[in-house]
């Protein structure tokens, strides 16, 4: 017999367990926890494994069923990891009209990935996503939720370039 | 303040001034006297009643009276009673509810008492996308002023009433901007919508009696307590009290957000406030209300830009998210885009819609990639029509609108991509605004 205790939970850190403690009185109902209990997850781990939602189902006390529908019905929770710089380019109907749908095969090709997945240096993962409510800056995009547009390609070249030395900075 | 004589905005009045934005900029501004005039001067019933009189229409694209939609609550209900403000703004070509958001919280809070004081609610949730999270943050700042200041919380304003208003964060889904979707997904559900009757005002949130409203809706409501319902009626046209926020993007010069007079003409919107058509170039079509609305070609947008004349104009005000067109938009890529949306969008609930609309959907890829025969446009018109009223919620209907105003309104185009396999607008221009 070992002395060491396994933590009960691997995602379910104290931290996102405190998290979700402080918004429980919102809620009538433990139910109507899992989402902002989701994002407790995401944001402390960039994404939601199964491991993670079998133990926020365990903790919550509901089938695991329930996290996994809700996991998989929203597109912002991540069943995979991503890059440390998400971008969302809008290809909806505003930014279309404005180029929007090049602008998507341009920053694919310059990043040398497919849609969805991640850049071999963990730091770019890019998505085409349904419009995100900013037209009148038409094309958009969004970086880690920060709207910037209108881009075009050249405001693009030096956004990947920025973002490359930012990311050295923080990792020597 | 007495009714002012000449106004030319109203929440957009806040944003001329960043400082607006904070408690203190919006204090200096006549903040919160709405909620303190209603809170101790009325009683909840007057509240309704003046929000009647105003002809506050739901700016979230139904256009329901909110008055009349706050006096279903049933009063007596022994249940705990709920407000819910719809900030999940997702229509495309609609992003007027992040402004009022970025720029004036305080107005949306304030509106949020008042509303909630009206039907009795002591609780009240702003349910806001995911996507705008930059919002959320401004909105968690300002909630966090209004709590110190003592307009939320206990006994607020000194008065007997208690109110707690919390944000929760959506994560994608178009379907939860749908008033019933909405509900399910703050229960912590999919977000599918409910089948009505029962309406939400009876039985909504956690069972309970629920208003939900659209956040333009519910940040007039302050002007209305301010200025009275009859003044705020007299601003628009008949049956659409006030202003509105219109969102005009696409082929523009200026795009953005305009607020004006409801009833102002589509025409005036584009040429006056957005500078017209870009480049020099000729108007094409608009898509007056979010991309569910039918589309309109450039000899039919002389028409009020309110709830009534826009729906006898075939068309819908929508969530007034106006699209504009210019001539060297392929209209069949144009449908492409649209069509791709709903089939994404679809909660796939309803037969007709989950099905219906990626069968659309690949019915224009394949007219636009020369794969079409001739019975496509025809069988498109049928495909939309089966789904058009018959699914539990308007989605179905977004989905099957367009369809049959692009391909009714600009039938050529298909027919010559179908026996060409070519872009007629390509062909007499060179390139089209909107490439694949």
């Amino acid at each position: 017999m070992s002395s060491h205790v396994e933590p009960a939970y691997r995602y379910l850190t104290p931290e996102v367990c405190a998290r979700i403690e402080a918004l429980r009185s919102r809620y009538p109902d433990r139910r109507a926890l899992l989402m902002p209990a989701l994002w407790a997850i995401q944001e402390a781990h960039g994404w939601v494994p199964l491991e993670a939602q079998t133990e926020l189902a365990a903790y919550l006390g509901v089938p695991p069923v329930w996290v996994h529908e809700v996991v998989s019905f929203y597109n912002m929770y991540h069943e995979r990891p991503v890059g440390r710089y998400l971008i969302y380019v809008c290809g909806n109907i505003a930014c279309s009209l404005r180029g929007a749908r090049r602008l998507l095969r341009y920053l694919l090709d310059r990043l040398g990935v497919a849609e969805r997945a991640v850049t071999p240096d963990g730091l770019f993962t890019v998505e085409r996503v349904q419009c995100i409510g900013a037209c009148e800056r038409a094309p958009v995009i969004q970086v880690n939720g920060e709207f910037i547009g209108p881009v075009d390609e050249a405001q693009l070249d030096d956004l990947i370039a920025t973002l490359r030395a930012k990311a050295r900075e923080v990792t020597p | 303040m007495n009714s002012p004589s000449e106004v030319r905005a109203l929440i957009a009045s806040y944003w001329e001034d960043p400082a607006a934005a904070s408690l203190a900029g919006y204090l200096a501004r006549g903040g919160y006297e709405a909620a303190r005039k209603a809170l101790t001067e009325m009683k909840p019933e007057d509240v309704i009643e003046e929000v009647k009189r105003a002809n506050l229409r739901g700016r979230g694209g139904a256009g329901f009276p909110a008055g009349l939609k706050w006096s279903f609550v049933p009063r007596t209900s022994p249940k705990p009673k709920y407000l819910v403000v719809n900030a999940d703004e997702s229509e495309p070509g609609t992003f007027k509810d992040k402004y009022v958001m970025l720029r004036s919280p305080h107005l949306l809070i304030e509106g949020s008492i008042i509303t909630a004081y009206a039907i009795d609610a002591h609780v009240a949730y702003i349910y806001i996308r995911g996507e705008y999270d930059v919002c959320r943050v401004r909105l968690e700042e300002a909630l966090r002023e209004a709590y110190e200041a003592g307009f939320l919380g206990k006994g607020i304003l000194g008065t007997g009433y208690d109110l707690d208003i919390y944000v929760h964060k959506g994560a994608g889904a178009y379907i939860a901007g749908e008033e019933t979707g909405l509900l399910e997904s703050l229960e912590g559900k999919r977000a599918y919508p409910r089948i009505k009757p029962p309406f939400p005002a009876t039985v909504g949130l956690f069972r309970c009696p629920t208003v939900i409203n659209n956040v333009e809706t519910i940040a007039y409501v302050p002007f209305i307590i301010r200025h009275g319902g009859a003044w705020f009626a007299s601003l628009g046209t008949e049956r659409n009290g006030g202003f509105k926020l219109y969102c005009v993007s696409g082929h523009v010069q200026r795009p953005g957000v305009y607020e004006l007079p409801m009833g102002t003409p589509l025409r005036t919107i584009i040429e006056t406030y957005a500078g017209g058509v870009w480049r020099g170039r000729r108007l094409k079509a608009v898509i007056p209300g979010g991309s569910s609305a039918p589309v309109l070609r450039a000899d039919e947008v002389d028409v009020p830009a309110d709830f009534d004349a826009l729906a006898k104009a075939g068309s819908m005000l929508g969530s007034a998210g106006i699209i504009v067109m210019d001539e060297m938009t392929c209209m069949v890529r144009a449908l492409e885009v649209i069509a791709d949306f709903y089939a994404d969008e679809s909660c796939g609930q309803c037969t007709p819609c989950r099905e219906g609309a990626p069968w659309l959907l690949e019915m224009v890829q394949d007219i636009l990639h020369g794969r079409a025969d001739p019975s496509y446009p025809d069988l498109m018109l049928q495909i939309a029509q089966n789904i058009l009223g018959r699914t539990i919620c308007a989605l179905g209907d977004a989905a099957a609108l367009p369809v049959l105003s692009f391909v009714r309104k600009f039938r050529p185009e298909f027919d010559y991509h179908i026996e060409h396999k070519r872009c007629d607008v390509e062909e007499r221009y060179g390139e089209v605004s909107n490439p694949d």
